[in-house]
């Protein structure tokens, strides 16, 4: 198995504005993202410095699987690793716990 | 032998005719159908009936087969008595049809009713028991514990963040930053808050996330675009009061979900209600 890090690079998505939970879910299935959950090697995430805006449809859309699957906020950044500009952080963070609460709420 | 008056050949039915009541001089013997209401029996006595019957050697009463010119005597009693010899004649046995058929149309009406009778308790029961849990869940849960919870604060927070929405006058990149990450952190707040619609209806809760998260798009896609146009003014101005009604659409449509519930309680689900009324305005007939 392959250790090598993978790397989803959000200067290759059409951005600056990142929004809808369907457009979040096709990119899961092109990056193949239940594949990279399953992966040994952590995944790096790059968020560029120009982004204006990431909806909590269009990220959980994306990763919410992934946080589900993790089960746990240190489980799910321990394979995913942000890099991310500051005013991000506690946004995407707080998305994280979003998709945690569901996992709980209907599960 | 004697003939009793009325009861001559002449006087006797065709053959293939039901024997009717013939006045008799002597008294008719008393029989057990006639004090049961039945039809008088038929009684008659020729000589040739009573000639038969001793023919036949058959003293007493006994059953007379066909003997008389016209006269079915298959449901006949032949009494034979010193002086007199009588025939017992019995009406002829009725048929179901004839029994019961006039019966049929109050028969039906019994049952009818009777259906009608159990199908009005069943709905009255149904209609009692909707009408008590929509009393529970309207004056309790929702008024008491869910509106004061999550109704009443996103309907403030989305008049305010509606009014609030930043121009391209007068704003900056940092400043719309701050209000798109400030409002996000309260949808999200908002989302937990309306869980509390999990008393009420887990689908609720789904149906109410989904606009909440196209709240949240309509806020994100507008202050991205603004950031992009205090960047590069170039680029289009975005359409505030567009933004501002789709905001204020979405709130209403999170509203109507809920309303649609409680309108349904007992029936269908939010979900199902909202499908089924996408269902009837895309019917043909209904595009105009």
């Amino acid at each position: 198995m392959s250790t090598a890090t993978s790397r989803i690079d959000f200067n290759q998505i059409q951005g600056p504005v990142y929004s809808g939970r369907d457009r979040g879910e096709r990119l899961r299935a092109e990056l193949d993202l239940d594949g990279l959950d399953l992966a040994v090697a952590p995944v790096t995430v790059e968020i560029p410095e120009g982004t204006y805006t990431i909806s909590s449809s269009f990220f959980l859309g994306l990763f919410g699987p992934s946080v589900a699957k993790a089960g746990s906020k240190d489980a799910f950044y321990s394979h995913y690793r942000f890099i991310t500009p500051s005013f991000l952080k506690d946004v995407l963070d707080g998305y994280v716990t979003r998709a945690l609460q569901r996992r709980n709420l209907f599960t | 032998m004697t003939v009793v008056a009325g009861t001559t050949a002449a006087s006797v039915p065709a053959k293939g005719t039901s024997p009717s009541p013939v006045p008799a001089t002597a008294p008719a013997p008393p029989s057990a159908a006639s004090a049961a209401g039945a039809p008088a029996p038929l009684v008659a006595a020729s000589a040739s009936v009573a000639n038969q019957a001793a023919a036949a050697s058959i003293p007493g009463a006994s059953p007379a087969s066909s003997g008389v010119a016209g006269m079915d005597l298959s449901r006949c009693t032949i009494i034979n008595q010193q002086a007199l010899t009588l025939a017992v004649c019995q009406p002829p046995a009725e048929t179901w049809w004839s029994k019961f058929g006039p019966t049929v149309p109050s028969v039906a009406l019994s049952l009818l009713a009777i259906v009608l009778a159990v199908r009005t308790f069943l709905y009255n029961r149904s209609k009692d028991q909707r009408a008590r849990e929509q009393s529970i869940q309207d004056d309790y849960w929702l008024r008491k514990v869910v509106s004061p919870l999550s109704i009443e604060p996103f309907l403030k927070f989305s008049q305010e963040i509606s009014r609030d929405l930043p121009g391209a006058a007068g704003s900056t990149d940092e400043i719309v930053q701050a209000f798109w990450t400030t409002n996000v952190g309260r949808v999200g707040e908002f989302e937990v808050a309306f869980q509390a619609l999990g008393l009420i209806e887990d689908s609720l809760v789904q149906a109410v996330g989904t606009k909440l998260e196209s709240f949240e798009d309509v806020l994100a896609r507008y202050s991205g675009d603004l950031q992009a146009h205090l960047k590069d003014p170039s680029t289009a101005v975005p359409d505030r009061s567009a933004a501002s009604k789709d905001l204020v659409r979405l709130t209403l449509e999170l509203l109507k979900l809920i309303q649609l519930h409680q309108a349904n309680v007992g029936g269908l689900s939010a979900q199902s209600s909202a499908w089924y009324a996408r269902l009837w305005r895309s019917m043909p007939w209904r595009k105009r």
